[in-house]
Parts: C-alpha cells; structure tokens; sequence
C-alpha cells in the first residue's frame, strides 16, 4: 500500500522522489550508492518494485507479505540447479535478479496486478 | 535483521553519489553514442557499417599456452561442477595454503567468476586453519556477497593463494558458511553447500582489486560487509587491505591481468570443454595480445551494447553468466517453463543476431555475431551435453550480459584496474 512505501523509506533512511503516470506512480527511494523504485497503482496497491545499486535492498523489507512464498520458491529451486536462478516465480510474484558485484539490479511485480499500460520490461 | 544504525542526518553528508547521478551520466552518453553510432550507419548504410566485426575463433592461439601463468579451465565434465552444477559453469582448480607456510590444500570445482573479485571457499572443504582477519575491536569481519543471482555468507580469513604454478599471493579470502552466527537477512539465500551451489567456492578474476572497493572504505551502511561478535553482525566500513581482492594484482609479474580462452564448440553443446586462463597480459610470449581491441570498462565494471538500435548502458562481460542474457526487443519466444526456466530464450528455429560492444569512453566499438538456439530444444536432444554456445534469454532492461557462451572461440583479456598493458590502462576487457 502507499503507506508502506513511507515505511520503506523510512526502513532504508533514503530519500524518496515520486512520479505520476497515468494509471500508476513510481516513487524512487535513493539511499547512498542505491535506488530503490516502487511502483503504486492508483488503488494505492504497490504492484511492482525494482532496485539497483552496490547491495540488494533487503527483499524482506521490500516484498512484506510475499517475502516468505519468494523464500520457499527459491529453496525449491536450489534442488535443480540446472537452471539459473535469475527468474522466480511464485503463484502471486515474479522476482528477477541481474547485474554483477558492483552493480546489482533486480525487480519483482505482481503478474496479477500489472496495470494494462505497463509491460514487465518496463519496471527497471 | 541488524540495523543498528542510528543517524539522523547521514544522507547529507554520503561521500558516495547516489545510484541516479550514475545513472543520468551514462544517459547523456548513451544519447551520444546513440547519435556517433547512427551516424555511421547513415553514411555506409546499414550493409557496410564502420564499425569493424570481431573475427571468429581468436581463442585457437592460446589453447596450447604452456607455463607458470597457466591454469586450465574446464566447462562440464564429470567432477562436482559437472555432476551438480549448472550449464555452462566454467571452473578452475586452485591451492590454499596457510600463509607464510607450505600448508596447503589444492581445491577443485572453483568457479571462475569474471564478473567478481576474490577467492571465496566453502569453509566445510577447507582443511586449513587460516588466521581470521579482524577489526581494530577484535571482531571477525563477515561479509554478505553479493552477486547478480546469489550471494554468499561467511567470514574473512587470510590466505596464501596459489594460482597455476605462480608464487603465493597473500590476500584476504571467504569463507563460505551460511551456518556463521549472525546472517542478515540479505544473504538468507545465500549458497549453503558445494552440492546445492554446484561449486567448491568462486574466483573472482575481475576488472577490480577489491570486491568493494572505496565504497565499503567510506559507507558503514551498505550491508556488504560486517563486524561479528559472537552472535551478532552489524553493517561496517572496511579498509581495502582487508576487503576481498583480486590475487592477480598481488603476483610479482603476470600481474596485470588475464586472458581467458574456451575453445569453439559444436552448437549442438558438448559434455564438456577445456580451456586456459593466462595469467598476465602481454607479460609473456604466452599472453601476446597485439590483436585486440580494449574496451574501457566505467567505475562499477559496465560498458554499452549497441543492439537493435538501443544503447544498453549497463553492459558487461562475465564468465560467472551461464547464458547471453539481453531485452527481448527482438520478440523472441521465450521458453514456456517446462524445461529451462521460461526466462530463457526458444526460438522455433536458431537465430543469428549481432550485437555492438562499445567501451565506456566511447572509443572501441566490434559488431559481435552470436546464435541463439531454442534452449528446451538444446538440452532435449543432447542430455549429457553441459556446454552451449549458442544460449541466451531475457536479461535487465538497459544491459547486455555477454555471459560463458561470448568466451567460446574467442580469448578474451581482463585488464584490472589502475595496471597497464600494451592494451591500455585497467579496466578493461579485450577479444
């Protein structure tokens, strides 16, 4: 919810910048070396966040209620390594991480939830 | 998790850019190179571009390289990354002795990252009592690494760490435990065995000396690096010295950097495939490179890819990649989930594509060709097969992840930073 991203800003102590689209806002929280964007849409449901930066925000903070089926759905994963694990999708979430050391980025959204004028490759 | 940080007015007084300053500079670039690029295109058209292609199989040369600067690498085969790990895991074998001592233990199935910095070993492989690296309180230093997929938790030790038949280097090394007291909460998913990860532990031969560098010396609140007591860990700053580095730069010569080479392989995929890495770059008659172009790598290890007519800022290198991975703006089926996760690319039928690295400076530009088969359709056909060219799927937005399937037939030199050759100044990548 909107609240939540206040309480994400204040959780990671950044600085936050909003921008309003048509049928969503995204809020870009900054902290040192780190970006952090959520994205609300105008039932005030945050749908989709993405991150970039030196670390990986603390996906716990970032996911609330959908941290834990992210959790379970990646041990899963650990079984069958054959694949990579830059994709992981639960029944509610897809979460894809990327980048190198110095330089990680990542992003989850809510398939469910993804406003008509938004495509996942958009949410960066 | 454990923050404790309790400040007020921190932000104000961060001596690190935030991530968008980064990010609007390279814009500005990438707008420029987007109108050097197209420019060139104009005035050629599109059949005969100036920009030069990079010649196929530069990697045959190197194969053979004999000497203390060698160390083989082997993709697939029957060993523990071959048997557990994933598709197209480079890995390499390396000795770790106690320093100053001839305790050693030589280590196999390690992974060659070269989209990393540092040597990191599981801790339940290491026989070895190596001697904690601590801070001024006299607690371990921990740390949570971070890569693009995973990330791994454990302490700093230091190590005399040998590569090929090169004299020690003595550097700070992980030790890989995800059972240390004290894990944040980032690294909950981190690597928890040698079986579940596929490896015995990682080397980090990147463009950097240190896996954080500056960054970690000057911000306390990055969560990469942390002071343990017995239970607990709190985020901390760590001077360079005792970050993880790269052995490479610690070498008495050969100290420069490194080549990889993989040689081509049948694009049906192989079960396995051997190669080298060389030490040094143009430090020996093994390691001549007068036929490559440098690339300049920025400050966080990316360079640009021109591809579809877009500028990919965030690009990179990196042998630590199993695949290509690049945004679909091509509409390419991706796999449906079944086989290979479904953000992997399976086109009905291979497709031939090129792409256009381009360095940081907007010096050097290669157009590259590369292959993208269906991957279902790969590992079906071929089920012993462990090693593919021609491999890719979706990736981040605004970057080009010239993953394992770039290092076939080509050999392709690492500068590390702050070094020179007669490629250049570090950082750098060279084919």
């Amino acid at each position: 919810m909107e609240d939540s991203v206040k309480r994400d800003q204040l959780t990671f102590r950044g600085n936050r910048h909003s921008t309003v689209k048509d049928t969503f806002t995204i809020h870009e929280i900054s902290l040192s070396g780190r970006l952090i964007k959520e994205y609300v849409n105008r039932d005030g449901i945050v749908f989709a966040v993405a991150w970039r930066g030196i670390s990986q925000p603390d996906l716990a903070v970032l996911f609330g209620s959908y941290y834990q089926e992210y959790l379970s759905e990646t041990s899963r994963q650990n079984q069958n390594q054959r694949n990579s694990l830059r994709m992981t999708k639960t029944k509610n979430v897809t979460v894809e991480r990327h980048g190198h050391m110095r330089d990680i980025r990542g992003k989850a959204y809510l398939s469910r939830l993804l406003p008509a004028n938004i495509t996942p490759e958009e949410i960066q | 998790m454990p923050r404790t940080e309790n400040r007020t007015k921190k932000s104000e007084e961060r001596l690190l850019p935030a991530a968008p300053i980064h990010m609007r500079f390279a814009f500005i670039l990438a707008l420029f190179l987007s109108v050097f690029l197209s420019g060139c295109f104009d005035t050629q058209g599109p059949s005969s571009p100036t920009i030069p292609s990079n010649s196929p199989n530069t990697a045959a040369p190197f194969l053979n390289a004999q000497g203390a600067n060698v160390m083989s690498v082997q993709v697939g085969g029957t060993s523990l990354c071959g048997t557990y790990g994933y598709l197209n895991e480079p890995c390499v074998t390396v000795t770790v002795c106690v320093p100053g001592t001839n305790t050693c233990q030589t280590i196999s199935d390690i992974l060659l990252d070269t989209g990393s910095t540092g040597l990191r070993v599981f801790s339940s492989v290491l026989n070895l009592s190596l001697p904690p690296i601590k801070d001024s309180s006299g607690n371990t230093i921990a740390q949570c690494a971070q890569f693009g997929t995973g990330s791994d938790w454990g302490s700093l030790a230091s190590a005399d760490v040998v590569l090929g038949n090169e004299p020690a280097a003595t550097v700070p090394i992980q030790l890989i435990d995800k059972n240390l007291a004290g894990i944040p909460s980032q690294c909950q998913q981190a690597d928890i065995d040698p079986r579940s990860a596929g490896y015995n532990g990682i080397l980090g031969l990147g463009l950097f000396k240190e896996d954080c560098g500056l960054a970690c010396e000057q911000d306390s609140t990055l969560q990469i690096y942390y002071s343990c007591t017995s239970s607990t860990c709190t985020s901390t700053t760590v001077q360079k010295s005792q970050q993880l580095q790269n052995p490479i730069p610690s070498l008495p010569t050969d100290n420069n950097g490194l080549i990889v080479a993989l040689p081509a392989i049948d694009p049906q995929g192989v079960s396995s495939a051997s190669g080298v890495v060389i030490l040094g770059i143009g430090t020996n008659t093994n390691n001549s490179v007068k036929n490559m172009t440098a690339f300049s790598a920025d400050d966080i290890g990316n360079f640009f890819t021109s591809f579809n007519n877009q500028i990919l800022d965030g690009s990179f290198i990196d042998s630590g990649s199993n695949g290509l991975f690049f945004p679909n703006l091509t509409s390419i089926a991706n796999c449906d989930g079944s086989i290979m996760s479904s953000d992997f690319y399976c086109p009905p039928s291979t497709l031939t594509l090129s792409a256009i690295p381009v360095s940081s400076d907007g010096k050097s530009a290669l157009s590259v060709s590369f292959n993208i088969a269906n991957a279902d359709t790969l590992v079906s056909n071929n089920t012993s097969a462990l090693a593919f060219a021609n491999f890719g799927g979706s990736g981040s937005s605004n970057s080009f992840d010239w993953g394992l399937p770039f290092f076939f037939g080509r050999a392709v030199a690492i500068g590390v930073e702050n070094t020179s050759s007669s490629l250049g100044t570090g950082s750098y990548w060279a084919f």
